[in-house]
């Protein structure tokens, strides 16, 4: 005969330290056994929708930086000139979109190196964490180099770059690819090698292919799932059509799988840099454009392939200065629809990885 | 719901994973001895400073002009009109060439270091300062008038690297 | 205050509201109290346990500020989990009006005396999100006492690492010991 238990409900955060930011979860669980878990949101609701429509499209590359995903500032401004080029027919010269390209891909390494350090605090590895801002460090001398800010940088315009690169940045950045490249063996040393994290990861938190799509999950999350999407490759933007590089994919869905398919998303990076350096052309870096640009009539999607996912912008302009409506389609937002269906069955203890493991960002799941 | 890890049961497996979980300790902990013996990478920094890159979005300023002895600025109104903040106030008197700044005000608490001024200033005359330390008891000081922003331009060039200092507490105000 | 009349009044067993006053009035007394004061305030301006709250971008410099170039350990800044635990709550980054009420109840949860250390142009008075906006705090101080201003947005780590220097000044400063005494003497009488 089964014993009659109650369910109990744990409240987790929004003050708690692995919680990433401020999001409060609602466990139910029945014993050790999570039931449900829902995640409440909106302690970081920015209204950078509404505020947008207040600023001219100049502005709002500040704007966006901040307002969006705020761990990977470059790719919110990627996907906001992306957007407003493509309204009003602007031209990008290629030398800016290859520095744009090793733009992104710097960025991408970042983010994932904040990821992989807060991964390893909420499994017991401080290490990983200081190693990672050792690495991010290096990252942000560079943006601080050519662009001026460290994490926000408002470094991209309508039509091109702010500044052109400065003298030497292309081999001090060659020089960190071989330094990280160096780096990363270690890393699996450390924590990919180590059974203690394989046995707190592999098999856990299993988000099968079917839900993965279901619940519109995108980025590492599908990619571990078995989904092979990149938009980086689907809808290529600026020079992603003209190099060459692999899209992990692993198909177990576990946190593990996760964790793999962003070690060797860095390693991918790393390759892009490369060929962007070797084949960097000269030239212009940004076309005319007013400072008051007036977009015409219309409505436009652009999409990118963020380090969590794909990330949009559903842009409509009015023929003003400033935007009639922008939507935001944020990667992290979908990909905590998911955490429910991967925290049922599990262990309490379990928590903490597999909320790690899919690497939300409250600003990004808000706006 | 999702399947469980099978359980590990019997002797056997339990000292696998001990030996397992051994192996990897020693493997960590080899990388961890050797970064003990690389090049530090703290700096000590009231007494060490990273002097930043000549772009870093610092604090602003309208620094002096020798030759005039005044601050560049024409009185265009172009960053006040560009800034997504809203944070740069800007009043002149006088019509044409006898036009002079009566009020330069920028909010410097509010202000988010985005540059849009200084790349939209016609004669440059607002410029970023590679001074980040401003911190203060006082919400107040941290509105700049047109005597804080000139007094904020540096008098020296800039360098760049790790460089010594001597060990001061707080900043310029 | 308890009101029962068996219990023993606090100010009989020590005259806690006249011990600043006698204390003046020995030879040296004073100058003593200054010095233990100086002690004592000397360790605690050298061991500010911060709360690890990060709330936007903010709270990533102030990771990097923890972690490897900066490493705030090595000044005692060690960031604390629990409020219970901590001195000083940096607030990173903006604060929504959701949020808010929580921050209040983190900071009334910290033991006496606590400081807090406004970082960023957000939490200062809103930055780039004061005009157009329906869901940010204009500014953490309308919640809760703000000791020290961190500008910047977001602040490089050795802005946050001088906004740490001024608060240890001014602890360095406080009549701590006087300030406890009175304290007591008030809750006793
Ligand atoms: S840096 Fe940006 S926010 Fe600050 S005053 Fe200039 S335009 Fe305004
Ligand atoms: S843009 Fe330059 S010249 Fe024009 S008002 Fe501003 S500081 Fe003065
Ligand atoms: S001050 Fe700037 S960096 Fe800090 S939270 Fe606000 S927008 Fe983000």
């Amino acid at each position: 005969m089964a014993l009659r238990t109650e369910e109990l409900i744990l409240n987790m955060g929004p003050q708690h330290p692995s919680t990433h930011g401020v999001l409060r979860l609602i466990v139910t669980l029945d014993g050790e056994n999570i039931v449900d878990a829902q995640p409440d949101i909106g302690y970081l609701h920015s209204s950078v929708e509404k505020m947008m429509e207040a600023r001219t499209y100049l502005q709002n590359i500040a704007l966006v930086d901040r307002g969006m995903d705020y761990l990977t500032a470059m790719s919110n401004e990627e996907v906001w000139v992306l957007a407003v080029e493509r309204l009003a027919k602007i031209e990008v010269p290629e030398r800016a979109k290859s520095i744009r390209t090793i733009m992104l891909e710097l960025q991408r390494i970042s983010s994932h190196l904040i990821w992989w350090g807060t991964f390893g605090i909420d499994l017991g590895a401080f290490t990983a964490f200081l190693w990672a801002m050792r690495e991010r460090e290096r990252i942000m001398d560079l943006f601080e180099a050519s662009t001026g800010g460290r994490l926000h940088h408002v470094y991209f315009r309508i039509g091109g770059v702010n500044e052109d690169l400065p003298e030497g940045w292309t081999d001090r950045v060659a020089e960190f690819c071989d330094y990280f490249l160096a780096r990363l063996p270690e890393y699996d040393d450390l924590i990919t090698g180590n059974p203690i994290f394989q046995a707190r990861t592999k098999g856990v938190g299993v988000l099968p292919l079917s839900t993965a799509i279901a619940m519109g999950a995108s980025g590492p999350v599908a990619r571990a799932s078995g989904l092979s999407y990149d938009v980086r490759k689907a809808h290529p933007y600026e020079v992603y059509d003209r190099v060459s590089f692999d899209i992990p994919v692993r198909t177990a869905g576990d946190c593990f799988a996760r964790y793999e398919v962003r070690m060797e998303e860095m390693r991918q990076s790393v390759r892009i840099i490369r060929q962007c350096l070797e084949h960097l052309p000269a030239g212009e870096i940004r076309s005319k454009v007013q400072v008051a640009l007036k977009v015409p009539k219309g409505e436009v999607y652009a999409r990118t392939e963020s380090p969590r996912g794909d990330l949009g912008i559903y842009l409509v302009g009015d023929g003003s200065d400033k935007p009639y409506r922008v939507k935001i389609r944020a990667p992290a937002f979908s990909n905590l629809y998911a955490l429910t269906e991967m925290m049922k069955g599990w262990k309490v203890a379990d928590v903490i990885a597999i909320l790690g493991s899919i690497d939300i960002v409250l600003s990004d799941v808000d706006r | 719901m999702s399947v469980q890890p099978a359980e590990t049961d019997g002797k056997k497996g339990l000292v696998e994973q001990a030996w397992q979980a051994a192996v990897g300790l020693v493997v960590g902990l080899k990388s961890t001895l050797r970064t003990m013996f690389e090049p530090k990478a703290t700096v000590i920094y009231p007494l060490e400073k990273i002097n930043v890159s000549n772009r870093w979005h610092g604090l602003l300023a309208l620094p002096i002009d020798p030759e005039t002895d005044n601050d560049k600025c024409i009185i265009c109104f172009q960053c006040e009109r560009v800034c997504p903040d809203r944070c740069i106030h800007i009043e002149a008197t006088g019509k044409g060439k006898d036009r002079v700044l009566t009020r330069f005000d920028i909010e410097m608490d509010k202000c988010c270091y985005c540059g849009l001024c200084v790349e939209v200033c016609p004669t440059e005359a607002i410029v970023f300062v590679p001074h980040y330390e401003a911190s203060t008891y006082n919400r107040a000081n941290l509105l700049y008038d047109l005597d804080d922003l000139h007094r904020a331009a540096p008098k020296e060039p800039i360098a760049t690297g790790v460089v010594k200092v001597r060990r001061q507490v707080g900043g310029t105000r | 205050m308890s009101t029962d009349p068996k219990a023993i009044p606090r100010s009989t067993v020590m005259p806690l509201d006249r011990a600043l006053e006698v204390i003046d009035a020995l030879p040296g007394g004073g100058a003593v109290l200054t010095k233990v004061e100086d002690v004592l305030n000397w360790g605690r301006a050298a061991s500010v346990w911060p709360l690890t709250f990060g709330l936007a971008c903010c709270a990533i410099e102030m990771m990097q500020f923890m972690a490897t170039r900066f490493d705030a350990d090595r000044v005692g800044i060690i960031p604390r989990g629990t409020p219970r635990q901590a001195d000083c709550i940096i607030v990173a980054g903006r604060a929504t009006i959701k949020i808010a009420p929580i921050v209040r109840r983190l900071w009334e949860q910290m033991p006496e005396p606590k400081y807090v250390v406004s970082m960023g142009s957000c939490a200062t008075c809103g930055g780039p999100f004061y005009y157009d906006n329906y869901s940010i705090l204009k500014g953490i101080d309308q919640v809760i006492p703000v000791d020290v201003y961190v500008p910047g947005c977001p602040p490089r780590p050795e802005a946050l690492y001088e906004g740490f220097l001024k608060l240890q000044e001014k602890i360095r400063k406080e009549p701590f010991l006087r300030r406890r005494i009175a304290a007591a003497a008030q809750a006793g009488s």
